[in-house]
């Protein structure tokens, strides 16, 4: 009787999976030219010590040194790319002289200038070699969380980079919600912090004008540092990039290739709602978005990822993390020249470019904390002579 | 159309087997050697690697607090970092005896929209029975 009472709840079942599938409307698939402009040439191991955290979302690259930011330590690690440890930046002592101190993110200059996000207090502070203090930064605060304004929290990483410039830190960030009520020209993802207070900065692309996006994921922007005064932003519903001047703070849009609008269906339902936070992660990661873009100052070059759509598999499982991407390529002024595919065991926001090439994080082996890998891509035939 | 309807018996019926056979899904517990042979009223703690964070910190401390003892247990589950969990607790907590690392997910939650809150199992006539999920 049971098992009668369940076959007739299957043929239930059947119908509905089949309705389902059937009815289901499939993302369209965005058809890229110019396949394999990159390929990997050479890779990198860097075996990491005890400490060393390999999935950071804090590792940068400048003149000969990989910082990584340890999560949960308040330490940082210093390699050398031959493998070497330099040394541990250890920021443990000062979570004992500032209440709630903890490194939630953190990036460097030089070794004498190391920046360091503490979440608790909504401050960036500037430290020496040595550890020692040498000034700070307020990110927004509540007060500037106004009626009428969208100002943005910061967001900094690898693919998040703030930068230092004529004593003001400039961060990219976002506010949760679509926020219906305020208009796109009062959402802004730059913020300036200045001795004397903060300002805010820059518009997302008309694009977001036109749906709802659920809030959170497709408004959270990514961006990094092409020339020394101008910031390069990401926005991932856009095919428009925002160039701002830090010196002037005008704001330049470039429409790129390709154009994704038409791919990315809007959201149904209350993106206010806290219960629709499974809905909005699988409306974003269902479909194509941007993510960070790379300035290569040796070529003049840059290179934006466009992740495809999670697949079904991981999309019902819930793990949405591993997405295939294709990397494009662009010149100085933002003309397409061709792209490549990665596989989602690709990183698409640790990397970093030195003079030998593009190097992209992988995930080569499972559960291999104690190495990090990265694929070099071979991107010196477009050093113009 | 006679294809479709074998293909839809076909697919009933495998989902008949698999309905008739899986009464009372198994969420692994007995798998844990640490967790054989508890004495009835135990107390088990499966905590997830990540979700609602006020309620893991809370049993997080429970666990720092009641090392080795044999009335509490407690399963670290979904963890997305093994090195970090290290670095957060130190290699001898890894050592108690009441601490379980579930690196292979063997742990299934029995609800799985509550799969982002530590939930507390007791030992009961030899079976493990789902007592409550702590949540706020």
């Amino acid at each position: 009787m049971e098992c009668m009472r369940h076959m007739r709840y299957n043929y239930i079942v059947v119908f509905a999976l089949l309705f389902y599938f059937g009815c289901k409307t499939k993302v369209k698939s965005i058809n890229l030219t110019n396949n394999l402009y990159l390929k990997p040439f050479d890779s990198l191991v860097i075996h990491l010590d005890s400490l060393t955290y390999p999935y950071s979302s804090n590792i940068h690259y400048k003149d000969s040194i990989l910082f990584i930011q340890n999560d949960e330590t308040n330490t940082i690690s210093l390699y050398k790319l031959s493998g070497q440890q330099i040394k541990i930046l250890d920021f443990s002592k000062f979570k004992g002289s500032l209440k709630n101190f903890s490194v939630n993110a953190s990036w460097f200059i030089n070794l004498d200038s190391i920046f360091v996000y503490s979440q608790n207090h909504r401050i960036v502070y500037l430290f020496d070699s040595s550890l020692k203090l040498k000034d700070s930064f307020l990110m927004t605060q509540k007060v500037d969380f106004i009626e009428g304004k969208q100002n943005p929290g910061p967001r900094i990483s690898s693919s998040q980079q703030a930068v230092h410039f004529n004593k003001s830190l400039f961060t990219t960030g976002f506010t949760i919600g679509e926020n219906f009520s305020i208009k796109e020209s009062d959402k802004f993802v730059v913020c300036e912090s200045r001795k004397d207070g903060r300002s805010f900065y820059v518009n997302y692309p008309n694009d977001y004008s036109l749906k709802n996006l659920g809030g959170i994921y497709y408004r959270m922007v990514y961006d990094c540092v092409s020339t020394d005064s101008t910031l390069c932003i990401s926005f991932p519903a856009s095919s428009t990039i925002a160039l701002f001047n830090l010196k002037n703070k005008s704001v330049t849009y470039y429409k790129t290739y390709p154009e994704i609008s038409d791919y990315i269906q809007s959201f149904k339902g209350d993106a206010t709602r806290k219960l629709e936070k499974d809905k909005i992660a699988k409306h974003f990661y269902g479909q194509y978005s941007f993510r960070g873009i790379i300035f290569d100052k040796y070529r003049n070059l840059f290179f934006r990822f466009l992740l495809k759509p999670t697949t079904e598999e991981y999309l019902t499982k819930m793990n949405m993390g591993p997405q295939a991407k294709f990397l494009l390529v662009y010149d100085s002024k933002f003309n397409y020249l061709g792209y490549t595919e990665l596989d989602a065991e690709y990183s698409d926001n640790t990397y970093f470019v030195t003079e030998k090439g593009l190097y992209i994080k992988r995930i080569k082996k499972k559960n291999d904390e104690d190495n990090l890998y990265f694929d070099i891509f071979d991107v010196n035939r477009f050093i113009t002579k | 159309m006679k294809t479709i309807c074998i293909l839809i018996f076909l697919m009933s019926t495998a989902l008949l087997l698999s309905n008739c056979k899986r009464s009372g899904k198994d969420n692994g517990l007995t798998k844990f050697t640490k967790l054989q042979n508890l004495r009835d009223g135990t107390q088990i703690y499966i905590i997830p690697g990540s979700g609602c964070t006020g309620c893991i910190s809370e049993i997080e401390k429970s666990a720092l607090d009641n090392k080795d003892s044999d009335s509490s247990f407690y399963v670290f589950t979904r963890l997305h970092s093994l090195k970090l969990f290290k670095n957060r607790f130190g290699s001898a907590f890894l050592e108690r005896s009441n601490v379980i690392i579930d690196t292979g997910n063997i742990f299934q939650y029995e609800n799985t929209k509550n799969e982002i809150y530590p939930v507390a199992y007791k030992k009961l006539n030899g079976k493990f029975i789902l007592d409550r999920y702590l949540k706020p």
